[in-house]
């Protein structure tokens, strides 16, 4: 294995690394945050390191449950668990974001339990990103995104310039383009990278530093250049879901003759917010376009179309052969998404398997027998469409 | 199921005919509370094959316990479903563009226009009026569809009413980002499923006045909207009268919530509820103000006179979360305990009043009043909506209880559950949390319900 892969996976196998114990011991204060509405862009302009909040390591929803109750998200049970247990004092602060009726009252019960003398980080703040694509919902985000800015500036006395601004986004810029290639790299007839190992790297570069993610990045591109990942006979899959955290997980379908070679993923495709073409120069305003107009999730109940579109064709630029879409267990977001995905990729013919788990939850051997089944599904058809292409052109 | 298997309206059309067979009884309120006062305990206790067909629309208008004065306002509402049913199950006249609108959005815009409206949801409490196994029937498709079991059951409802050809064909679809997870994500897919083109309102986390303005807003994009795909000018004047339709209702609602302060109270969040529903499907209604003003009579008349409600109210309840609609509760707490909800979630109005004097203030305060409606009000939002709410009723209707449905939808109520459970506790009050739903009743049975209801006010010596 390439070393830069081992130790991306160190980093995301764990909810502190040393390069952010780096970044804390030079007094870079750390601001964790929730959902992918969240501009990380913003928060290093304003002298934080953007650290993206996880349930990693996670042991069981104990404390979370005082809080949360058994039909809510198990990723955000375990993550508020991992919260109440002192796992994030290393927080100067946090910000939770409307993503969902769940990950919303983190805010509510986060404050409560400060209260009651729980760990908890100085300050905590709400973002509310609109739940609309149009022009007016983008006045509205970028207004939210100028109270966050004042909180902060109230709170830590960091205050963000343009400059400072147009700086962090070219710094973000060039991590996003490095992400890409990476994305490339795995989209290729024979995929340099799994989507397991795919998944540590996001996981891995939303917990250091930008500049060290770049630069783990930089140095992972030049080592996986020409590696073969996978088998050319492998079943091309696009992975597609909400929040998905375990490259476990991933390496448990990926153990079939199969390999992930695209996603739609909140650590995936939908970390990539590239820039908008009407986007304005001044820098707020385009970040503001560049987050609320990049790949959604079903939060945003007026963009199913242009969220499917985009879907499919990674899914078509990709190669890939069949979906499988994942939700965590009470879900309505994505069980409603899955329910238009597989009516979707029906008319198309693309064979989608929808499955349903826990966030660090176990059941592989039931998930094990129905992607394997899943598998050998669209192997056989694979097969048979290629006899009969086979057949055509002999007769 | 199979396309020739599915009778189109089948289930609406069961419930129009038992609306059909009680307006003309209701012309004689007093004749119906004799009725029920010799039917009332079969229809009351149990569900029977006999009584299946009717018991739910006996329990939903006051059992036995509404006077005859009460029954006259319910008739007047009654005939408001009646025409709500009859418009899309046998349309006459020209043909209006039929808009389907989210349950939780206030509807004056849209009586404004020239169109019918159809509320999705309204079907969950309706199709009861068709048999108790309508709402589940309508369920169970929306399940076997593929819709997820955890959503909502009213937005199971909402699809599964669609796929049962329950629901009318819309030309637009209205909806919005409140109260929760579910109506967001079922709203997508029955404009995937109806491919009508549709309006979201974006509701604001926050109650400020850059809120309201935000809302605002997006008040003059949904005219905008209507106004494409309608193909009419909205009417501004027939807005203004529908705003002070809707001022003078919720007036006299709001009263009634208020009056349900004294001892005995003299009212019961029943007479609320039954208009949360006229609400939905008729909002802004002249019968709709007939109706409240009624009620508000009747009540300040008992208040006048130191009466309550019930004749020996023995328990004060705050019923802080969505009724159980499948098996309304109300009358029979009321006969078997003295048990009055004298404030409830759903019911209870807190409203904006609209100013009417120039098309810009009635904007701006129709943007209040949508997002002080029921569930927009307390579910969109930090948790404080919810519970702030909760401590002002705790201190001002000298409450003996709360019951809680912990109905399976509510995923934001049950994030926040700690919060309430620990606003009970320091009221020092008992509180029951039920493990039911709003409209499935496969969750919990109307038997077991009744009896932790029972074991409830027993065990904390209430009754």
């Amino acid at each position: 294995m390439s070393t830069k892969l081992k130790q991306i996976q160190e980093i995301a196998g764990a909810v502190k690394n040393p390069f952010l114990e780096k970044a804390m011991e030079q007094k870079k204060p750390v601001m964790g945050y929730f959902c992918n509405y969240v501009p990380e862009e913003l928060l290093h302009a304003a002298g934080f390191v953007p650290y993206r909040m996880r349930a990693v390591g996670s042991t069981g929803t104990a404390r979370g449950d005082t809080y949360f109750t058994a039909i809510n998200c198990s990723f955000v049970r375990r993550c508020f668990d991992q919260v109440l247990s002192g796992e994030y004092d290393f927080l100067a602060g946090a910000i939770v974001l409307n993503g969902c009726d769940h990950s919303r009252r983190i805010y509510d019960n986060w404050r409560d339990a400060k209260k009651s003398g729980l760990p908890a980080p100085e300050h905590l703040f709400m973002l509310v990103a609109p739940h609309v694509l149009r022009e007016s919902a983008l006045e509205r985000y970028e207004k939210e995104l100028k109270k966050l800015m004042q909180g902060l500036e109230d709170a830590y006395g960091a205050k963000v310039s343009s400059k400072a601004l147009k700086a962090s986004m070219d710094i973000y810029q060039k991590r996003h383009e490095l992400v890409c290639q990476l994305y490339a790299l795995r989209s290729q007839k024979i995929p340099a990278i799994t989507g397991a190992e795919m998944l540590s790297v996001l996981m891995a570069i939303t917990a250091v530093p930008v500049e060290d993610a770049n630069s783990l990045l930089e140095k992972l591109l030049a080592e996986i250049e020409g590696r073969k990942a996978a088998s050319s006979d492998d079943i091309r899959l696009m992975l597609v879901g909400g929040c998905m955290e375990e490259p476990e997980h991933i390496a448990l379908i990926e153990e079939n003759p199969a390999v992930v070679v695209a996603d739609s993923l909140c650590y995936g495709a939908r970390l990539l917010r590239p820039p908008q073409k009407d986007e304005a120069k001044e820098p707020l305003a385009a970040l503001t376009r560049r987050y609320l107009f990049h790949p959604s999730c079903p939060r945003m109940i007026n963009d199913f179309d242009r969220r499917k579109e985009a879907l499919f064709d990674a899914f078509n630029e990709s190669g890939a052969d069949a979906i499988i879409a994942e939700k965590l267990m009470f879900c309505d977001l994505w069980g409603g998404e899955i329910f238009l995905l597989r009516k979707e990729a029906k008319e198309r013919g693309i064979p989608l398997l929808g499955l349903e788990r826990e966030a660090y939850g176990g059941g592989e051997g039931q998930i094990r027998t129905r992607v394997q089944a899943f598998i050998e599904q669209v192997q056989n058809a694979k097969a048979r469409k290629q006899q009969a292409a086979n057949g055509k052109e002999a007769s | 199921m199979s396309e020739a298997a599915i009778e189109e309206y089948g289930i609406s059309k069961k419930a129009l005919r038992l609306l059909k067979a009680a307006r003309p009884l209701y012309k004689y309120p007093n004749a119906v509370y004799w009725i029920r006062k010799l039917l009332g305990d079969p229809l009351l206790l149990k569900e029977n094959n006999w009584n299946k067909d009717y018991r739910f629309a006996y329990l939903l208008t006051g059992g036995t316990s509404f006077s005859p004065e009460d029954n006259r306002a319910v008739g007047i509402l009654l005939e408001d479903l009646y025409q709500y049913l009859e418009a899309y199950v046998n349309p006459s006249g020209p043909k209006k563009p039929m808009i389907w609108s989210e349950w939780n959005l206030s509807n004056e815009i849209l009586r404004a226009f020239d169109v019918n409206a159809y509320i999705p949801e309204t079907l969950a409490v309706l199709g009861h009026l068709g048999g108790t196994d309508a709402a589940l029937k309508i369920i169970e498709e929306a399940e076997n569809a593929g819709l997820p079991p955890e959503y909502c059951s009213a937005a199971k409802c909402a699809v599964g009413g669609y796929l049962l050809k329950e629901s009318p064909r819309p030309d637009a679809i209205l909806t919005s980002s409140h109260p929760c997870d579910s109506v967001v994500s079922s709203y997508q897919a029955l404009e995937n499923l109806t491919d009508a083109p549709m309006f979201v309102m974006d509701t604001p986390y926050w109650k400020d006045e850059d809120s309201y303005l935000y809302y605002a807003d997006q008040i003059y994009e949904l005219i905008e909207f209507l106004e494409k795909v309608t193909g009419q000018k909205m009417d501004w004047e027939k807005l203004r009268q529908v705003c002070r339709t809707v001022n003078a209702t919720n007036a006299y609602l709001q009263e009634i919530s208020e009056m349900c302060r004294a001892v005995p109270a003299p009212a019961s969040s029943l007479h609320l509820l039954f208009h949360w529903l006229g609400r939905m499907a008729c909002f802004g209604s002249p019968s709709g103000e007939q109706y409240a003003k009624i009620m508000h009579t009747n009540a300040k008349k008992r208040l006048d006179q130191g009466k309550g409600y019930l004749k020996e109210e023995k328990v004060r309840v705050i019923w802080y979360d969505v009724p159980v609609v499948f098996e309304i509760l109300h009358p029979w707490m009321e006969k078997e305990f003295g048990a009055v909800v004298v404030a409830d979630f759903i019911g209870r109005i807190q409203q904006f009043q609209i100013d009417t004097s120039t098309n810009q203030n009635m904007i701006r305060d129709l943007a209040k009043t949508h997002m002080s409606v029921t569930m927009a009000r307390q579910c969109h939002g930090p948790a404080e909506f919810y519970t702030q709410e909760l401590n002002r009723l705790i201190e001002e209707y000298s409450p003996d209880c709360f019951i809680f449905v912990r109905h399976q939808g509510c995923k934001g109520g049950w994030a926040a559950m700690k919060l309430i459970r620990d606003q009970c506790q320091k009221s020092g009050l008992p509180a029951l949390f039920l493990s039911t739903d709003i409209f499935d009743r496969r969750v919990a049975s109307s038997q077991l319900i009744r009896e932790q209801v029972a074991n409830f006010f027993r065990s904390n010596k209430l009754a």
